[in-house]
């Protein structure tokens, strides 16, 4: 048989099959080290986002994110205040009812700038699912809406086969989830080229085969391949704001200042269970930056993150929405696929929020400590 | 016994270099063969502004070889090609090539910066909200599109592509020179003759 980039795929998810999961035959190495996020106690933040555009073209705007992401369990969005040089400032949502946003307005020939400060407590998830429980039911617009496809998500085509392909014989929801989580985590691998988080071009990243990114790319492709399956999923899209309290230095922001710390989870629905946290994304983050670097999948760093990230997550990490395909208000330009930069406008069109540093903005974080 | 042994090895070093040509060949041979004939009901509209603010259709493809070449920053094999693509516009450029590189979903910023690092002798066209890419039914990065004179619907190349192979030279070349050889008669307005050109 002739060895394509398509069958190669296939290979590939037939091997993660065969040995069922093979983060289990290392399991006992992994603890001598400890991943092992649970809920405890709350922990309170202060988020300040910095834009200022100093040679503004005509009208513009800015549209910073804030935390607007509430869930009772781990996250809970606070007030959010800011400051401006002139303009009008208003918070709103770029997505009716969720993606919740600052929106500020200069006219031309202003010098815009804006100061937007959040707070926020959230604290570490961990969700058993290895036993059926008797959580409520996903109520049907839900469903419909986490089972849907967006812009750059397509559900049918390559991505329902290579769902197909994976989750096949599959006898629960449970084993679905977790074969998808296994497969994304032996079949691609973070790029350090990658431009910002990614874009989440999942049927691209399927169809030439290169499945190579980083969060915004991998985790959107978990929650495709789930959807594709017919299990809610969604992508949440956040900042990570203080280190692992388990010494991952990969896995945390060691700074106060986040500027370019964005970072994009998922979360796959389980009927009886609930909303199950995954994060395949940071398994191959911890392969290829925990120190030394390029670790294999045998190394007990990431087998300890490998076996925690399906079903657990360290929330040293702020939420901000889990919306897609954003039309941004009083935009002009296209719809962003997701919102986890701040974006601006002028007249010379929308500026690029991966380059923070011509686009200016910086993000800072604090905790704060009752 | 090693004077014996020789000619049977020189034959063996032979062999392998006749083993190694036909791989590669039969590699180039598959790299020729992702272009696949591509024959639309109807060619896809194609109206966008380029990086210079100027707005750019197929009007002028109508006595070229155009190639409508989808491609992003972001994508790493579409780098290497973008050169490919700068290199076949230099070497054909006194031929009826035309190529057209639309960046999809980027802000113009970005691709500035970008092409002050890698200069084109091509305009850059922006597909902002990816209607074209619709349009055009792209799927994945880069994918190009091959017109003859008409323009006609040739080829789609969807993934990366090795545009300096001999193998997809000689076929650039071939479509080169059927539009040249009907470059001064009026434009067909029908297509089903442009397989000819491959």
């Amino acid at each position: 048989m002739m060895l394509t980039r398509r069958n190669a795929l296939a290979l590939g998810a037939g091997a993660a099959f065969s040995t069922g999961m093979p983060w289990l035959s290392t399991a006992r190495a992994a603890d001598a080290v400890t991943f092992a996020p649970k809920p405890g106690a709350w922990r309170t933040f202060e988020l300040t986002t910095t834009v200022e555009i100093k040679a503004a073209a005509g009208p513009t705007q800015v549209w910073v994110p804030v935390p607007g992401f509430a869930a009772d369990d781990w996250m809970r969005p606070g007030e959010t205040t800011w400051t401006a040089s002139g303009g009008t400032v208003a918070l709103r949502e770029g997505a009716p009812g969720k993606a919740a946003l600052v929106h500020a307005k200069w006219d031309a020939g202003a010098t815009p700038s804006v100061v937007v400060t959040s707070r926020f407590a959230t604290r570490d998830r961990s969700v058993a699912t290895d036993a059926k429980g008797t959580a409520a039911s996903l109520p049907a617009e839900q469903r419909k809406l986490y089972t849907s496809a967006s812009e750059l998500m397509p559900l049918d085509g390559i991505v329902k086969k290579t769902s197909d392909t994976i989750v096949a014989g599959a006898t629960s929801d449970v084993e679905k989830a977790r074969r998808i989580y296994e497969w994304i985590v032996d079949n691609t691998f973070r790029n350090p080229k990658t431009a910002g988080c990614g874009t989440g071009d999942i049927a691209s990243m399927l169809s030439t085969g290169n499945l190579s990114g980083k969060c915004a790319d991998l985790n959107p492709l978990y929650v495709g391949l789930a959807r594709a399956a017919g299990l809610p999923a969604r992508d949440i899209y956040g900042l990570r704001v203080a280190p692992s309290a388990f010494g991952y230095k990969s896995l945390g922001a060691n700074s106060a200042v986040v500027t370019k710390a964005q970072h994009c989870r998922a979360e796959v629905f389980l009927d009886g269970i609930g909303w199950v946290p995954v994060d395949p994304a940071d398994v191959r983050k911890v392969v290829l930056e925990e120190p030394p670097g390029n670790l294999s999948l045998s190394n007990a760093k990431v087998v300890a993150a490998r076996k925690a990230l399906f079903g657990a997550w360290e929330t040293n990490w702020v939420a901000y929405n889990d919306a897609r395909d954003i039309d941004l208000p009083d935009s002009k330009g296209p719809s962003v696929p997701f919102l986890m930069y701040p974006q601006g406008e002028t007249a010379d069109g929308r500026m690029d929020s991966l380059d923070p540093d011509s686009f200016k903005y910086s993000i800072s974080v604090r905790e704060i400590k009752a | 016994m090693l004077a014996a042994l020789l000619p049977w090895r020189s034959f063996g070093r032979r062999a392998l270099v006749c083993i190694l040509l036909l791989v590669i060949l039969a590699h180039a041979a598959e790299r020729a063969s992702l272009a696949e004939e591509w024959r639309p009901k109807a060619l896809p509209a194609l109206t966008l502004d380029t990086l210079d603010k100027h707005t750019t259709d197929l009007s002028d493809a109508a006595r070229s070889v155009t190639l409508v070449h989808f491609f992003a920053t972001w994508c790493e094999p579409c780098r290497d090609e973008l050169s490919q693509l700068d290199v076949l516009a230099k070497r054909y450029a006194r031929r009826p090539l035309l190529i057209l590189a639309i960046d999809v979903a980027e802000p113009p910023s970005r691709i500035r910066r970008f092409v002050a690092t890698r200069p084109v002798r091509f305009p850059i066209l922006l597909d902002a909200d990816r209607s074209a890419m619709k349009a055009w039914g792209v799927d994945a990065f880069p994918t190009t599109f091959v017109l003859g004179r008409g323009p006609c619907p040739l080829w789609r190349l969807a993934g990366a592509h090795d545009w300096l192979t001999p193998a997809s030279l000689a076929r650039l070349g071939a479509a080169l020179a059927a539009a040249e050889s009907e470059a001064f008669q009026t434009p067909s307005q029908h297509c089903s003759s442009s397989g000819d050109q491959s």
